[in-house]
């Protein structure tokens, strides 16, 4: 019983430096949208690698996979998914595993992500990414998930910090320790998204700050950042529709030294601005960690 | 309550109006209320992806038609953005707006790697105003024109779309 159980602590051990430590540094890039691809080609050199969108090369016709072969002829690749829905205590949808496979297979990819989260449950299909409640059992179902997941997929699997609406009834523990805790429990990598973790600090009073030492930052393989809007009683809307915040920069530059960061993506789906307003976020990012 | 429990329980009450008035827990009914706001946004964007032109046009005027044609539980933002098309069927401001609209569903529903072919008939000059729209322009002055316009994917090939409206020329895209 000790035997197999140190067995597993080792093989456990050698998953996490090879997630963590063995993982190429792939740089500073862009979450891929169809919008800005020209500019894009344009400015080849200041673009260190591509986030894309997992999904939206699900049953996707000829022209879209042969714009995917081309982004991964210029750009290193790492496959992010919205949908796989790892938190449900349902399970996963055998299919769209299947599919996320067979992408993950045509990329080779150091790493893909999704979230710490679920997307379906009894038989609806909410459309966006709801947060798990903070409970010990919500750690074991997505462990259970992530490892039907893993059987399926070979490549490390880096799993997401989401924002919170509010935090689902039932809460057994805070934010920082249940990401450290659910990415232990999985063996996995962590996709540090910095904007998430301020979003969710503002809406639910806490500071930032003060909370530093808490998060798993040795597990950080990859960031997002992004911008969003703030309403009008002052919580922080994650709509990724504006440039990042100070804030954001603060913190990327925290997790760069607490962690070994092996890349940084940007995210923008609305009000896309001019490419060279993106650019200069990227830099700003490569600033914030240099 | 199970996880299980919960989790069908959060989904049903984001996405469902009328579980929303029935039974949403203490504490929590602006918080539901604001994420199921956020996700009828969310398929808003997502329409507008599908339709660009049709958003365009249809400009604040969208979120209005899209709230009558939403279905629950959401069935996917493709499936929204047909619903949409359906009910615009029956709009009449601009007048070609029901037709925009299902020629914009066409390329929807040939997104997709199985074979395809589709001929359809309009009595605008849709394909025309699509360009026009998409070039920046306002279009108020069109007339009605007859026009056909097809659609063809090969297997596993390239989706190929022309489009002949009559008193004009015939085009390929
Ligand atoms: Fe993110």
């Amino acid at each position: 019983m000790l035997q197999r159980r140190r067995l597993r602590g080792r093989r456990r051990l050698r998953r996490l430096r090879r997630i963590v430590n063995e993982a190429p540094r792939l740089g500073v890039g862009l979450s891929y949208r169809p919008s800005f691809r020209a500019e894009l080609f344009a400015a080849r050199a200041r673009v260190d690698f591509l986030e894309i969108i997992a999904d939206h090369y699900f049953d996707a016709p000829r022209e879209k996979l042969d714009e995917l072969d081309l982004l991964a002829a210029h750009f290193p690749l790492a496959p992010h998914g919205l949908d796989l829905s790892l938190g449900s205590a349902e399970g996963l949808d055998p299919a769209y595993l299947d599919k996320f496979a067979a992408l993950v297979d045509r990329l080779d990819p150091p790493w893909w992500s999704d979230h710490i989260a679920f997307t379906r449950a009894g038989g609806v299909s909410i459309g966006h990414l709801a947060a798990l409640p903070r409970t010990q059992e919500a750690i074991d179902t997505l462990a259970r998930n992530v490892e039907q997941a893993r059987r399926a997929i070979s490549a490390p699997l880096i799993l997401e910090n989401p924002t919170e609406a509010f935090p689902a009834p039932g809460a057994e523990m805070d934010e920082p320790e249940f990401v450290a805790r659910a990415l232990g429990a999985c063996d996995c990598g962590w996709l540090c998204d910095v904007t998430n973790i301020l979003t969710n600090a503002v809406n639910q009073g806490h500071d930032w700050r003060a909370e530093l030492d808490r998060w798993p930052w040795p597990r950080a393989v990859q960031a997002h950042f992004a911008g969003g809007r703030i309403a009008r009683d002052g919580r922080w809307i994650d709509s990724h529709d504006r440039p990042a915040p100070p804030e954001v920069f603060d913190l990327l530059g925290e997790l760069s030294r607490r962690g070994a960061l092996r890349g940084i993506i940007l995210e923008r789906d609305e009000d896309m601005p001019a490419f060279g307003d993106l650019l200069a976020e990227l830099d700003r990012a490569r600033e914030a960690i240099a | 309550m199970t996880l299980a429990e919960t989790q069908a329980e959060l989904a049903r009450l984001f996405t469902m109006r009328a579980a929303r008035g029935q039974q949403a827990p203490d504490g929590l009914t602006s918080e539901i209320e604001r994420f199921a706001k956020g996700l009828i946004a969310k398929r808003r964007l997502d329409v507008a992806k599908w339709l660009p032109l049709t958003a365009k046009v249809l400009g604040p005027a969208l979120g209005a038609q899209l709230r009558e044609a939403l279905a629950e539980p959401p069935p996917g933002a493709r499936a929204d953005a047909l619903a949409l098309v359906a009910r615009l069927q029956t709009a009449r401001e601009p007048p070609w707006i029901g037709e925009l609209a299902a020629y914009e569903g066409e390329f929807l529903r040939a997104w997709a790697p199985q074979a395809r072919l589709a001929l359809r008939f309009y009595r605008w000059p849709v394909p025309r105003i699509a360009e026009r729209l998409a070039a920046g322009e306002a279009v108020i002055d069109d007339a009605p024109s007859p026009t056909l316009a097809l659609w063809a994917r090969p297997p596993g090939g390239w989706l190929r779309h022309w489009w002949w409206a009559y008193g004009g020329q015939a085009r390929s895209v």
